[in-house]
């Protein structure tokens, strides 16, 4: 047997944000060590170069690579990270951490892919700058968004990417409490595919910019060849972004809510983030 | 080594179905090394539940470390005093051994890095898993998964340590280690082991209990337990109708338990013998008859 001087327990164990802290580090690790995430960011990185090399000239159309290769696959990792711990559940359920504690740490290991998403979009706009699309006719519009403004530009580029990366893997943390059941994970990304690639790409406001992605780039296309995007007139990008970052707080406060202790200040936050949404939504059409 | 209670049921009762697992039990758990033996279902897997504050007893009362398991405050003061080794337990995939250990000594909030990382390497180290740390769990034996679940409970000297059967699935080597490490354990915190191996509970225990149908048969020292069999242990050349269990010894003779009959070759009898016994005269009391 090994001699190894023993560690004395630093606390009587009250440092509950340090605790969290520690736990989100771990579970950020576990995240960013999945298979389904490494290979999903792998190929989104990838296809953005042939992508952009075939002169697609909307950046805003390649956000779709990082939302659903981090997205949609991350509802399924984070799932998956989330329900690993139901084999465990009697010796987790022993120590004095939370059940609250765990899916708080499990929502903050989520900002590993809202970084992956930034990094693929940021590889997007990079390739897309360097390699501009060629306009048709030579002194035709520019491609990309032109006329507007950067902070309408980049809202559109951050909700349809980097804060898509990030909800995917908040609805998985917060099915996966609530539906911890085999196969549940799998039904959660048919639901949120199907919900979101059908009203997105209808015609019809406002159920076109109601679900979590919506494809908010029109394009003008003569002979094959893409001559402009441009937003819809009716959608406001900036409080789309508003709408969809609260989206992924209603998610957490969803996903916090599975445990039944201390309830009331989460339901009440909970219904000022539903208010707060929908006003949100009602100004993203406006 | 100090008399204190440091935990305490008082009419406990659990169901299941229509199942009763524990029946009004009513005992005292003190600092030391107690062993809880019983057959199959005996409800020993509920007791230290409860005790581990995994399960809430249906009706009665349980304080430990002067908490009431009945209150949420009480059982988060328990857990943080508490280490527990349940009967059964999945690993989520992807942990190392040391990895997982680490998990559990962060949800036990230990949250200095260095100091966590020490005492993690001090447990993996004392259940004798310091060479193959950095091997995932899922791809270890079954052996070295339960000296996992042995670890993470030994984490931070809990006073109080509850282990479902934790020689379950060790090799003689294993077990001895174990037996040492839970015997100084036992000299500065409450042990309470569940085991069907009676020459664990004799080599480690100072005190057993025997649970039967939920309720408690026996209470007190080994030596008093195994007293119970003096004089009802003989050997024969043959099996002796007349024991209640008879078994056949490695040399040959036989090993007879139960009402010796006159000029039979008494024994010293052992843990086993008297743990036979007694659960036996339960059973026969249970149904009724004469045991």
């Amino acid at each position: 047997m090994t001699a190894v001087q023993v560690a004395e327990r630093p606390l009587s164990g009250s440092d509950a944000v340090a605790t969290v802290r520690d736990l989100a580090r771990t579970e950020a690790g576990r995240y960013a060590r999945h298979p389904l995430f490494l290979i999903g960011t792998v190929v989104a990185l990838v296809m953005a170069v042939p992508v952009v090399r075939t002169r697609d000239p909307d950046p805003l159309a390649l956000t779709i690579l990082p939302a659903f290769f981090v997205g949609v696959f991350g509802f399924v990792v984070a799932h998956r990270l989330t329900t690993s711990l139901q084999r465990t559940a009697e010796l987790v359920g022993s120590t004095p951490s939370s059940q609250r504690r765990r899916t708080t740490a499990l929502c903050l290991a989520c900002l590993v892919p809202l970084m992956a998403g930034v990094l693929i979009t940021v590889e997007c706009l990079v390739l897309t700058a360097v390699d501009p699309p060629d306009v048709v006719p030579a002194d035709g519009p520019m491609a990309w968004f032109g006329d507007y403004s950067w902070p309408v530009v980049v809202s559109a580029l951050l909700a349809m990417g980097p804060v898509a990366c990030l909800g995917g893997p908040l609805l998985g943390v917060a099915v996966a409490r609530w539906a911890p059941f085999r196969g549940s994970a799998l039904l959660g990304v048919v639901v949120l595919v199907v919900t979101c690639s059908t009203m997105a790409s209808g015609p019809q406001f406002p159920w076109r910019v109601m679900p979590p992605w919506a494809a908010l780039s029109d394009e003008r296309v003569e002979g094959g060849v893409i001559l402009s995007s441009t937003f819809p007139s009716a959608v406001s990008p900036v409080w789309y972004l508003v709408y969809t970052l609260l989206l992924c707080a209603l998610a957490v406060v969803a996903a916090l809510l599975r445990d039944p202790r201390g309830r009331r200040p989460l339901l009440w936050t909970g219904a000022v983030l539903g208010v707060a949404t929908a006003g949100a939504f009602v100004l993203a059409l406006t | 080594m100090t008399t204190t209670t440091t935990a305490t049921f008082t009419d406990v009762s659990k169901t299941f179905g229509g199942t009763r697992a524990l029946d009004n039990v009513h005992l005292g758990l003190s600092p030391g090394v107690t062993g809880l033996l019983g057959p199959n279902g005996a409800g020993k897997t509920t007791l230290l539940r409860v005790l581990a504050t995994a399960l809430g007893a249906d009706s009665g009362r349980v304080s430990v470390l002067d908490e009431d398991l009945a209150t949420a405050a009480g059982r988060l003061a328990v857990r943080r005093r508490l280490g527990y080794a349940p009967q059964e337990t999945g690993f989520p995939r992807g942990f190392t051994i040391f990895g997982f250990v680490d998990y559990m000594a962060i949800l036990k909030e230990w949250t200095g890095r260095s100091h966590r990382h020490a005492e993690v390497r001090r447990v993996v180290d004392l259940v004798g898993l310091g060479d193959v740390s950095t091997k995932r769990v899922r791809a270890v034996s079954g052996g070295q998964r339960r000296r996992v679940v042995l670890a993470q409970a030994l984490l931070g000297h809990p006073d109080l340590l509850v282990l479902d059967e934790p020689t379950a699935g060790l090799d003689p080597e294993q077990r001895a280690r174990l037996r040492d490490t839970l015997g100084r354990a036992g000299q500065t915190s409450t042990v309470v082991i569940s085991t069907h191996q009676t020459e664990d509970v004799a080599a480690l225990c100072e005190r057993v209990i025997v649970l039967h149908t939920g309720r408690v048969r026996f209470d007190g020292p080994v030596r008093d337990l195994v007293g119970l069999a003096s004089g009802k242990v003989w050997m024969s050349e043959e099996p002796d109708g007349r024991a209640r269990h008879t078994w056949r010894t490695g040399t040959g003779r036989w090993r007879n338990v139960g009402e010796a009959p006159d000029g039979a070759e008494l024994i010293e009898p052992a843990l086993e013998d008297a743990y036979l016994l007694l659960v036996g005269e339960s059973a026969a009391s249970e149904i009724g008859v004469p045991a």
